[in-house]
């Protein structure tokens, strides 16, 4: 959500309307912490999805050094378990991050807000 | 100076910070911050339902009791986070049992062993996962 930011001109003329990147301490302060805590998700959200394909890739790989052993389609069925629960698993700990950026996120915004707030 | 002053005292800057506050609390309350619930709710139960059969069979092998085995499965379709977690170190100790009595019994060859026992540390790191930490600050 983008609040305009209304500041009257020093000469106590009309009220303007900011809206751009160069606005109040307060505005930088909240789009700095966005822009850290997206930048952080962004990565870790990359590394997660390489980090499924690469085990994908291990336990495919594994298979294939194993055809014709005893009980090989067990081994097929227990692959396929194994990639499922670990895209899973990285799923949850996806969620639980984003829950926890969220708090922080919040609680950001409120410190930012009791700072500008304190200051008046 | 004196205007600058004037100006950061002005009651629409108050009331944007106060709006901007609000609007965090009730964003915190609206959504409930519960992407981790949902993600279990959706994605780690379904996939241990289906990891499941697989594991069972083994923790057969391995001499685990069919109650036992049941009140696991019950606990799983209740989605009872605490009950499966309470009884998977039976079954997780009968089910790797059960894999090494399938290869001394020529059932199995090591590779498809190797791929049972990583299902088994698979599914045991999932139970772990289904009781959530409180998030750390």
């Amino acid at each position: 959500m983008i609040v305009p930011f209304l500041t009257r001109s020093p000469a106590g003329g009309r009220v303007v309307s900011h809206n751009h990147a160069k606005g109040s301490p307060m505005q930088e302060q909240f789009q700095t912490l966005l822009r850290n805590t997206l930048t952080e998700m962004q990565g870790s959200v990359k590394g997660d999805l390489e980090r499924v394909t690469q085990y994908a890739a291990e336990r495919t790989a594994h298979l294939s050094t194993i055809v014709g052993e005893p009980g090989f389609d067990q081994a097929v069925i227990a692959e396929r378990d194994n990639v499922l629960l670990e895209a899973r698993m990285v799923a949850v700990e996806q969620a639980d991050m984003i829950d926890r950026r969220r708090i922080e996120i919040i609680g950001g915004l409120l410190q930012i807000g009791a700072a500008a707030l304190a200051r008046i | 100076m004196k205007q600058v002053t004037q100006a950061f005292k002005s009651p629409d800057l108050i009331g944007q910070i106060i709006i901007i506050m609000a609007s965090a609390v009730l964003s915190l309350a609206c959504t409930g911050c519960d992407a981790g619930g949902k993600a279990r709710e959706l994605a780690l139960w379904p996939s241990i339902d289906t990891a499941w059969p697989g594991v069972r069979a083994d923790a057969e092998c391995g001499g685990a009791e069919r109650t036992t085995l049941d009140t696991f499965e019950g606990a799983i379709e209740d989605r009872d986070s605490f009950a499966v977690s309470f009884e998977w170190p039976v079954i997780k100790t009968a089910a790797t049992s059960g894999i090494g009595a399938q290869i001394g019994d020529g059932v199995i060859g090591p590779g498809v062993s190797e791929s049972k026992l990583e299902r088994v540390r698979q599914f045991d790191e999932a139970v772990s996962k289904l009781i959530r930490a409180p998030p750390s600050r």
